[in-house]
């Protein structure tokens, strides 16, 4: 036998159709490669974007996996506690994450808030990878581009640093300093510039902007703030080899978690203080008496805390680790005036009458009997209510009083938590339930000696009950206290005398439980711990096991263990899996190109239905059948899945290169560069092999069901379509597609925003698949065909009744295009454009990287600070806000947000809005309106509603409704409860307000009395609106305000600006959308050129009949070009009018709507476009040999 | 009648097409049988029914009634897979356009039916080389059909419709697009390997010609078949 009489296998036969098929089978292949491209290419932006926000962290970190930061500092000596092993090598540092820099120039003065300040020492610039950086030495500072672009300095040039330094005592509690918390360092020369990368983009928190870094000397920062040997931070880089397992976070966050563990710290490293405090009469610090005759008045172990208040989880640790008598909580507190009152007043309308003369400035103490500590309470107090709290006086303010047993006293006291950073006054009646002994001493109190008793001391001889306080409990006298609030109140010689033989002695005391209902707070509620020592205790023995109890507070405590690499990493899968958002924004042009295939693979059954008939008749199986022609488009698949690969990385490269110009305007930083893995190559590919094989099988589907004799006749879609047009699924399906058109477009108008946008679009979309729909079963229903006057009378009847002979084809055709049209002109139509509602009628945002603990709209403060200037405030209105610091959640912001930032409302932004007129008022999406929320006069006072952040009871809280879609995923919805973990516990909010296109995107915001409450440790206010004044005013108002708080580095900015720059995100992927929506587009304007040709083809001898006839070659141009025209018309018609209708709502609402300008050019290409493809297919046609073609060859 | 029962049975055959004003009907009670290794031509006017009857015949269409045996099997009664597998063994079909599958070669195309169900055996191959060396295509297996003049077209269909060794081979018009001398030495190869082969031959025509060279002829009216009885001189309908 000769090789031509061999039998193929299917395989090569399979071949050998599709070489022979040639020209369709790469038409086929080619619509293939474009489905594929925009999938790979999809895949291939998503790990770009992936890949540069990954590339930034790698590069901003160095060789920095992990960091402990502490907000208080500890020694450097805790880290000889660390294995000499250790895979890491070791950094100590300073760091200050909130510092500010002013510089002066000869174009003015200039100010930098928020920058990342680090003091190092030389051997850290190993861990940048980059060029060795000259280490700055004593006033020589390093910084980074982004801050002298924006303090306008250059290497040489002299700047201001200004750093915060630690809180003693809480700032917003009567004790905190409101100001002077900043240290200032002036005259630090610039040596050196880094660009913004490297450690030149050194940041704590994900962000793909640079940051503004600057670099110091470790040695010289700890010499100016005295804080030798003292560290806050501490870098951990990886060595050269080691391994990388910051892919790993929970592995990384145990590594530096045992690092933790590890280091040797203190309990002051804690910021908590032990000392044994006994009393011994005679004493024996004297020198002059024997150890054996001294009797102990007391003796006892007391713990305190650098911050005032001892923190409740250290009071609970330590609780638990010791048994209840030996340990006592002690509350003290300031009050400013106790005073007797008379027994009962002559009228009893008439207030109580105070007797004698007040006692200013007293320490209480809550503290309960003990037998150490005996105090003559009543054994009832439970029950007592709170007008007769028991309290036991010492003899000395009885004696100062005339009070005893029985009398009733009221002491006046600031609450515990200022009003906005004023101290507000309190009264408070208590009764004496009795008088303890106090023994005056021989000696008084001098600066550096105790007071010498010559008789016996009493154990409420205590000056050491309160912890020490710097600027009270190191003065001489009570006049040289060191207070935030001046002493209005006269302090009588007797006082004075009371505090050099006494010092901080209680005067008072009361049960613990009923001074922490007065004076307990949000900041703790016990000031120390009095522990009572076992026989041969030490202090060494009880500070080794108290370290071991607290220990495990050191994160409570402000030691923060930060897997820095591992996180960074982690967020850096950003807000939005980009793949995914990318494939979405192409699912127009992957829709297109399955059309496109689907449509030429029909094309190519149709053309060789008799093949296939054929085959039927000599009794190959249907299977066998579909197999070859699956086996066939698997092939041609294939093909066109390869050629799709370079095309998707050409397509991903395009894309890149519009995003890092568009987004430049949106994230201010070009940071995207190309990344393509090969598993997105592999990904891509399989999955668009899948989708163009489920098209093929999808348009095959009916082929199989064709009888032979059927397919022998050849050109049969008509008859397939003709069932599918009368079946009862096609009538449901147009019925139900109107309805859904109708109520989605009616509910558009009862809804309101983005909710209203959705429905109205959705509406428009459901409109253009019926009218689609509805044109393809009137095209195929016979009765249109059978209608008696359907005879071609018109040269239109003959262009309607071409257009109407392949129904399936001509829908698919104009439905693409209508398609197309549509969804351009639609998002055109949304195209976000700034909304002055979404400033809420505020001209300016501000912050601070200090919090400001005084009222900025107190005429008091504001002349206390800023002298005569004070009055271009005049008529200028400011909200503030607490912050707590946190990833920037808005879509400016591509990292992941781990742990938002969140605003504390002040409650007066109702007042704000009440006073707007409603259309400047912030615009909302929703906000809960159930119950009495419908009758609060603004969704603002929603926040009102307490919560403490538990599941039981979470925070009101409101959020725009993009940070919630798009960057944080959750709280979208009203009434969804959700949580994030914040200071090593889940913090539950929900949501009660969602705000719409705001400039408050990217922040949790709740009520300021919640966050008080969730967020104790955080005192002050450091986010601020601006606003009341024209904006030309407004901007005076402005520079007083920056520089009459520039130590607090408050700097603001134009509302206008932040929300146009917020909105520029969006309108970025809105663009990218458009403009893959066009690529769309120019699929479908080809497959309609398909379409053309094919039908030129099919019809030459009926073309050929029409020349034979005496047709010139113009009038049958003019025919197809009319066929052509119509079916554009049609898709244009269908689409433009969808989105008009979709738009009408907005129009009618007096919306602004995105110019039109850009979509009706894209229109036109497309008309000339198809046109031009009518064209080709007319030329087609007139070269067709007419006698040929009559033949049917 | 055991003869009978071997070769084909059409009894009552009735075939209708519903349309909207009234069913259209193509076949009325219409009674055939053919015996083995016979040969048959229809003829009848356009519209007649002729083509129907052919694809009812060869199982491409189904009866609206009647029934249809052949070697007393009725192939209506069996599944579509079953149906498939029974027109491959038993039937072949010679169609006008030939339908010869452009990308295959004489011979690929010749024994294509013999790949419906797998590969071809060696068996298989040497029956489609020595069909195509019977009707003088030995020399050119490998040629495509666009390089094959239309008398050779049809060659390769009559060898291709012989292929599986049908007990039924229907002709549709197989001579309609050849010349007179290319139309009679088709027609007679046709005759020769029918008999040579034992099958039946039924062959729809409205040449007369052809239809005088059958041993049988049945002429097509109103639905139903009357047998054609030649008389000296007659050479049309």
């Amino acid at each position: 036998m000769t090789s031509a009489a061999s039998t193929p296998s299917r395989w090569s036969w399979t071949l050998k159709s599709l070489w022979f098929h040639r020209r369709m089978a790469l038409a086929l292949a080619a619509g293939a490669a474009a489905a594929t491209a925009v999938i790979v290419g999809a895949l291939l932006v998503g790990d770009s974007a992936r890949m540069s926000l990954r590339g930034l962290v790698i590069d901003r970190l160095g060789a920095i996996d992990h960091a402990i930061v502490a907000n208080r500092f500890f020694r450097e000596a805790s880290l000889q506690g660390l294995d000499p092993n250790l895979e890491h090598q070791v950094h100590p540092a300073i760091q200050f994450s909130r510092a500010s820099a002013e510089s002066t120039t000869p174009t003015g003065r200039h100010r930098a808030g928020n920058l990342t300040m680090l003091a190092v020492d030389d051997a850290f610039w190993g861990v940048g990878g980059q060029a060795k950086v000259t280490h700055p030495r004593g006033r020589e500072v390093v910084i980074n581009q982004n801050l002298a672009e924006d303090l306008k300095v250059s290497v040489g040039d002299e700047i201001t640093l200004r750093v915060p330094t630690a809180e003693a005592v809480p700032g917003d509690s009567p004790l905190g300093k409101k100001e002077g918390q900043v240290e200032r360092f002036p005259g630090l020369r610039v040596t050196a510039i880094l660009p913004n990368r490297g450690l030149g983009r050194f940041d704590w928190r994900p962000s793909q902007k640079p940051p503004r870094v600057v670099f110091v000397d470790r040695t010289f920062l700890a010499e100016q703030l005295k804080v030798d040997g003292k560290i806050n931070a501490i870098l951990f880089s990886r060595r050269a080899g080691q391994l990388d397992r910051s892919g790993n976070l929970p592995l990384a966050q145990q590594e530096v978690d045992g690092y933790l563990k590890q280091l040797d710290l203190s309990l002051g490293d804690l910021g908590l203080r032990l000392a044994r405090v006994t009393s011994q009469f005679p004493d024996l610090a004297e020198g002059n008496e024997s150890k054996e005759s001294a009797t102990t008045i007391f003796d006892y172990f007391h713990l305190t805390g650098e911050q005032l208040l001892l923190p409740d989880a250290v009071v609970e640790q330590v609780e638990s680790a010791f048994p209840s008598d030996r340990l006592r909580k002690v509350l003290v507190y300031l009050t400013n005036g106790i005073q007797k009152i008379a027994e009962s007043p002559a009228d009893p309308n008439t207030a109580q009458q105070v007797i004698g003369r007040e006692v200013p400035y007293s320490i209480v103490a809550a503290i309960d009997s003990s037998s150490d500590f005996p105090l003559p309470y009543p054994a009832t107090d439970a029950q007592s209510n709170d007008d007769a709290v028991p309290v036991v006086i010492n003899q000395w303010l009885a004696d100062q009083l005339q009070a005893k047993a029985g009398d009733r006293l009221r002491l006046a006291y600031y609450l515990p938590e200022n009003a906005h950073g004023q101290e507000v006054e309190r009264q408070w009646e208590v009764q004496v339930c009795g008088v303890v002994p106090l023994t005056t001493p021989q000696r008084p109190y001098r600066r550096r000696q105790a007071a010498r008793f010559d008789r016996p001391p009493t154990v409420y001889n205590d000056p050491s009950m309160p912890p020490e306080v710097p600027g009270i409990t190191d003065q001489e006298s009570m006049e040289d206290w060191d207070l935030p609030f001046a002493l209005d109140r006269k302090i009588p010689k007797e006082d004075d005398e009371y505090w050099n033989d006494h010092r901080l002695t209680p005067k008072l005391f009361l049960p613990y439980g009923r001074g922490v209902e007065r004076f307990g707070s949000r900041f703790g509620s016990a000031t120390s711990i009095r522990i009572l020592p076992l026989a041969g205790e030490d202090l060494a023995a009880m500070e080794s096991r108290l370290l071991g109890v607290v220990r495990q507070e050191a994160r409570s405590l402000g030691l923060q263990p930060l897997a820095l690499r591992a996180t960074q990493l982690d967020a850096a899968r950003g807000t939005t899996p980009f793949d995914g958002l990318f494939l979405a924004l192409s699912f127009f042009v992957i829709l297109a190109a399955l059309l496109l295939v689907s449509l030429l693979f029909r094309l190519s059954l149709e053309q060789r239905a008799s093949q296939w008939g054929t085959m039927l008749a000599m009794g190959w199986p249907v299977a066998g059948v579909r197999w070859l022609q699956v086996a066939e488009a698997g092939w041609v698949s294939l093909l066109g899945v390869l050629a799709g690969l370079p095309l998707g990385y050409l397509y991903a490269r395009g894309v890149v290169h519009a995003l890092q110009r568009w987004w430049v305007g949106a994230i201010q930083v070009p940071f995207l560069e190309f990344h393509g893995r090969p598993a997105s190559y592999l990904l891509g590919a399989i999955s668009a092999l899948a989708a163009v094989m489920v098209t093929v099988l999808w348009a095959a589907r009916g082929w199989s069901r064709m009888p032979a004799r059927e397919l022998l006749q050849g050109n049969l879609s008509s008859k397939v379509q003709r069932g599918a047009a009368r079946s009862p699924m096609l009538r449901w399906l147009i019925g139900g597609l109107a309805v859904l058109a109708g109520v989605a477009w009616m509910a558009g108008w009862w809804l309101s925003g983005q909710a209203a946008a959705g429905a109205f679009v959705g509406a428009g979309m459901a409109a253009v698949l019926w009218a689609v729909l509805q044109l393809y079963r009137s095209w195929t229903l016979p009765s249109i065909d059978s209608r008696p006057t359907s005879g071609m009378q018109t040269f239109q009847n003959l262009l309607a009744k071409n257009v109407h002979r392949n129904p399936m084809r001509s829908a698919l055709a104009s439905g693409l295009i209508a398609t197309a049209s549509f969804l351009l002109m639609a998002i055109s139509l949304f195209h976000s454009q700034a909304d002055p509602r979404g400033v809420g009628g505020w001209q300016w945002i501000a912050e601070s990287s200090q919090p400001i603990l005084r009222d900025l709209n107190d005429p008091k403060v504001q002349q206390q600070v800023l002298g005569p200037r004070r009055s271009t405030l005049d008529g200028v209105t400011m909200v503030s806000a607490r912050l707590r610091a946190g990833d920037d959640a808005s879509c400016g912001n591509l990292y992941q947000s781990q742990q938002p930032r969140v605003l504390g409302m002040r409650p007066e932004i109702v007042d704000w809005e009440l006073q707007l007129p409603s259309a400047s008022r912030f615009p909302w999406a929703a906000y809960d309106k159930s119950g009495q929320a419908a009758s609060l006069p603004s969704p603002w006072r929603l926040l009102e509603r307490p919560g403490d952040g538990t599941i039981e009871s979470p925070l009101p809280v409101i959020l725009d409704q993009n940070t919630a879609m798009w960057s944080l995923h959750r709280g979208a919805r009203i009434g969804e409860v959700f949580s994030f973990e914040m200071d090593d516990r889940p913090i539950f909010f929900k949501t009660v307000g969602l705000l719409q296109n705001t400039l408050l995107q990217g922040s949790l915001i709740i009520g300021e009395e919640n966050f008080r409450k969730a967020f104790p440790s955080l005192s002050g206010y450091q986010w601020f609106l601006v606003g009341g004044k024209p904006p030309a005013d407004l901007d005076l108002a402005r520079q007083t305000l920056e520089e009459g708080w520039s130590e607090e580095g408050w700097t603001a900015q134009s509302t206008y600006a932040v929300l146009d720059q917020l909105l520029a995100v969006q309108n970025t992927y809105l663009k990218a959308f458009q403009a893959l929506g066009a690529l769309g587009l120019l699929l479908g304007t080809l497959g309609l050129a398909v379409v053309q040709i094919r039908s030129v083809l099919e019809r030459r001898s009926e073309l050929a009949l029409l020349r034979s006839l005496g047709y010139s070659p113009q009038r049958v141009g003019k025919m197809l070009s009319g066929e052509n025209l119509r079916l554009l018309a049609i898709g244009l018609g269908i689409g433009v009018g969808s989105a008009a209708l979709a738009a009408l709502p907005a129009w009618w609402r007096g919306q602004s709507i995105g110019s039109m300008w850009g979509p009706i050019g894209m229109l036109g290409m497309v008309l000339v476009c198809g046109i031009a493809a009518g064209a080709l297919a007319v030329r087609q046609a007139n070269r067709l040999p007419i006698l040929d073609a009559l033949r049917g060859k | 009648m055991p003869g009978v029962q071997a070769g084909l049975q059409v009894e009552r055959l009735c075939k209708s097409y519903p349309t909207p004003a009234e069913d259209l009907v193509v076949l009325e009670q219409l009674d055939l049988c053919m015996q083995p290794g016979t040969n048959l031509a229809i003829v009848g006017s356009s519209g007649s029914g002729k083509s129907t009857l052919l694809q009812i015949l060869g199982t491409l269409d189904r009866p609206t009634s009647g029934t249809v045996l052949l070697e007393g099997a009725d192939p209506f009664q069996l599944d579509e897979h079953q149906l498939a597998l029974f027109r491959n063994q038993k039937i072949g079909f010679v169609f006008q356009d030939h339908h010869l599958l452009p990308h295959l070669n004489v011979f690929e195309n010749t024994i294509l039916p013999a790949m419906a169900s797998g590969t071809p055996s060696r068996e298989q191959q040497e029956r489609a080389t020595a069909l195509l060396g019977r009707v003088g295509l030995g020399h050119r297996l490998g040629h495509l059909p666009s390089e094959l003049s239309g008398g050779e077209r049809g060659r390769v269909a009559v060898a291709r419709g012989l292929m599986m060794k049908p007990l039924l081979l229907l002709a549709d018009e197989p001579t309609g697009n050849l010349d007179p001398d290319h139309a009679q030495r088709v027609l007679e190869m046709l005759l020769a390997l029918q008999k040579e082969e034992g099958t039946m031959l039924v062959v729809v025509t409205h040449s007369m010609e052809i239809a005088r060279q059958m041993e049988r002829c049945v002429r097509l009216v109103r639905g139903r078949l009357e047998e054609v009885s030649w008389s000296r001189g007659e050479s049309s309908l």
